[in-house]
């Protein structure tokens, strides 16, 4: 039963920190994606856990056992690399059915195997294909059809849906995740793309700069990022730097140069240097804050609104019905809720330097 | 006077067609993305608009001047790349002189023209950095600079988001839009991200194995999708197969594979009997007051907004998207039971697809 945890785990590539001071633990079961900026390192990460990069400082234990010397072949885990790494002198078939057959799987295991894996790929067509004459997206599904059909305990994929169309990446990343969960097995996915994470896990780990920014659910992470830099990376914030102008129990009004709000005081003083910030989607409209629609674009279900509110730029994401009569120019009333208006102290940097991707 | 026509446009490759037959007209100073699957001809729509390929058959025109023939550089276009490269070994203001050197400028103008252009992406700070001290997004703006310097008001831009991480593509993104509407440049652009080309332009080119499907502005190819293929590609809809069972007027009623019934307002002239597909986005689909009884199957919160799956009778799948402030107010437990509506006046019915529903959202 792969649980795994990564203890302190420092890598350096000459004079650059990939990873410092790194500590994860992944639940037997768990589904977990890490996200991040690139070159945050978690591709480093993942490889460290494979047994691919060594030579790091801290330690690799899955299912409390250290692996820092287990050779890679000994790990029993499944890894689907970014940039797929198929046998290029086999087919579609021979790949997928490699790792059963080496394991000296019955004929007729190893066949319905192979041959489930790569239904659920909507692979069955190219069976006898080499990897040379499949699309990207055709590649990278052979490669994850390979890891599941290898009785791999634990998962651990890079990118795994990049390369795939749009449309077949977000049909796809909820059958992975089904698959996983009926077999039981535990994933690490690194992805750089929000919504394939938030889509995808149980579980979230951010990361930027070689370091972990935090964890946790979905739903924690989006609603009640801890960090700035998460409601940041994760979805789209409005993030305005402010004052608190007013302290009370229970709440604290807050001055955005101009524009007074009212969020919830966790602990603020008055006269203290705040950021704040609000879902665009979490934004009513309809309230005492007025301002001026500079541009309006949909997106989806949403239509996007960008206001002019004091001079400030307020972006308010709506369902397009709700808004269908603003246009660019129009006059419009927001709210901004007071339960969704989230204060974080000022770290003291500029702000630009607290978000920046790199 | 229209900055871009396409006349009957075809080009195979060996026993691919790629484009096949196209005709379109694109205005001045506008933004127009060209959206489809991998393979439905786009880019090579783009490379044959910039003289990069030249067509088998038929003819393009920039600013009413027939250019088939014309060489690249000749035809005041200039083609960004998927992968554009910067050269390592030169600073940003020595890779956009060499780009405009190249293209026959003298170097005096070509240094006049750099800073003009850094400004424009809000890079003046860094001339003199070199490509690897930049950030990805700031060297997609230093090779958008190239291209900019040139001079050359028709901007083809391929997957230019492609290479960028998704937090990073929606900042790029808005810088584009800024960057097109402060030089009123005509841009086409090529992607198969759905929402890039729902947010950026002014008119949306919807293509398929070598075809233009669907032409118009955004609202226009969403709130009114010529075709399934339309339906599927743009936004996000869920497709319900059946049989007419009445026409009454415009009302047309269909009748489900689980023997649910559903309405649908359409001219399309529908006859009893026939097969029909209906589309409706998965937003439009009322949960809680409706005829449907259906039982949550699955919660997926993806921030903005979250997929809900619900189960009708006969294992009939339908996907709903709630935005937040709903799924933060209700409950959405799984295996509770829910009455779904599906609006009569949002459901779009077409003719069953010559291939079948799912042999025309496949083939993509």
């Amino acid at each position: 039963m792969p649980s795994v945890k990564v203890e302190n785990v420092t890598k350096k590539f000459g004079g650059f920190t990939a990873l410092d001071k790194v500590n994860i633990n992944v639940d037997d079961g768990e589904y977990v994606s890490i996200i991040g900026p690139s070159g945050c390192g978690k591709t480093t990460l993942l490889r460290i856990i494979a047994g691919i990069i060594g030579d790091y400082e801290g330690h690799v234990y899955v299912d409390g056992r250290l692996f820092d010397d287990k050779p890679l072949e000994e790990r029993g885990i499944g890894y689907v690399f970014q940039n797929i790494a198929l046998f290029p002198n086999m087919d579609v078939g021979g790949n997928v059915s490699y790792s059963p057959r080496a394991k000296g799987l019955d004929n007729s295991v190893v066949r319905t195997t192979t041959m489930e894996m790569l239904e659920l790929m909507k692979l069955r067509e190219r069976y006898h294909d080499f990897p040379r004459s499949l699309s990207g997206g055709m590649q990278q599904k052979t490669a994850l059809a390979r890891a599941l059909a290898s009785s791999a305990r634990l998962l651990l994929l890079d990118e795994p849906l990049s390369l795939l169309d749009l449309k077949v990446r977000t049909e796809l990343r909820y059958e992975l995740r089904r698959i996983v969960k009926d077999l039981g097995l535990t994933a690490i996915h690194v992805t750089h793309d929000q919504e394939e994470a938030m889509a995808i896990s149980d579980r979230i780990i951010v990361m930027r700069r070689a370091q972990i920014v935090e964890d946790g659910t979905p739903v924690d992470l989006y609603l009640h990022p801890k960090k700035i830099f998460t409601g940041y990376f994760l979805g789209e914030s409005n993030i305005f730097e402010g004052s608190v102008a007013q302290a009370d129990e229970g709440t604290a009004l807050i001055d955005l140069g101009g524009l007074v709000i009212t969020a919830r005081n966790t602990g603020f003083q008055t006269g203290e240097k705040v950021i704040v910030m609000v879902r665009p989607e979490l934004i009513e409209i309809g309230g005492n804050i007025s301002g001026r629609v500079l541009k309006k674009t949909l997106e989806g279900l949403f239509s996007r609104l960008i206001l002019d509110v004091k001079g400030m730029r307020i972006v308010v994401k709506q369902p397009y019905s709700t808004v269908a009569e603003l246009g660019e120019g129009s006059s419009v009333s927001i709210r901004l809720p007071e339960e969704h208006v989230l204060v974080y102290k000022h770290p003291g940097r500029d702000l630009y330097s607290e978000i920046s991707l790199y | 006077m229209p900055k871009v026509v396409l006349e009957k446009v075809s080009k195979r490759f060996g026993r691919i067609t790629a484009l096949d037959k196209i005709d379109l007209m694109l205005d001045d100073g506008e933004y127009s993305c060209i959206l489809g699957p991998t393979g439905s001809g786009k880019t090579t729509l783009l490379k044959i608009i910039a003289g990069l390929v030249e067509p088998d058959s038929g003819d393009v025109y920039i600013d009413g001047k027939r250019v088939t023939g014309t060489p690249a550089e000749k035809r005041n276009a200039v083609y960004m790349h998927q992968n554009y490269a910067l050269f390592p070994h030169l600073t940003v203001s020595q890779n956009i002189i060499f780009g405009l050197t190249a293209r026959g400028f003298e170097e005096e103008t070509a240094r006049r023209k750099v800073s003009e252009v850094l400004e424009t992406v809000k890079l003046g700070e860094w001339a003199n950095a070199y490509p690897r001290e930049l950030s990805g997004g700031m060297q997609q703006r230093v090779a958008l600079a190239r291209c900019l310097a040139t001079g050359a008001r028709l901007l083809l831009l391929d997957e230019p988001l492609g290479a960028l991480d998704a937090r990073l593509r929606l900042e790029v993104r808005r810088e584009l839009s800024r960057i097109a509407e402060e030089l009123n440049l005509t841009v086409i652009h090529v992607t198969h991200d759905q929402s890039e080309a729902l947010s950026l332009a002014d008119r949306l080119i919807l293509m398929r194995s070598g075809k233009i499907i669907q032409t118009g502005p955004p609202e226009e190819v969403y709130f009114k999708p010529n075709s399934v293929f339309s339906a599927y590609f743009v936004g996000e809809s869920v497709f319900l197969e059946g049989v007419v069972r009445r026409v009454d007027g415009r009302i047309v009623t269909l009748e489900l594979r689980n023997g649910t019934v559903i309405e649908a307002l359409s001219n399309e002239g529908f006859k009893r009997g026939e097969l029909a597909v209906a589309a409706v986005r998965c937003e439009d689909i009322g949960v809680g007051g409706g005829p449907l009884t259906a039982r949550l199957k699955e919660v997926n919160f993806l921030g903005s907004f979250s997929k809900l799956v619900f189960e009708l009778t006969g294992g009939l799948k339908i996907t709903v998207n709630i935005p937040l402030p709903r799924f933060i107010k209700e409950e959405f437990r799984i295996g509770a039971s829910f009455q779904l509506s599906i609006p009569r006046e949002k459901t779009y019915l077409f003719k069953q697809p010559p291939m079948g529903l799912m042999g025309e959202i496949e083939a993509v």
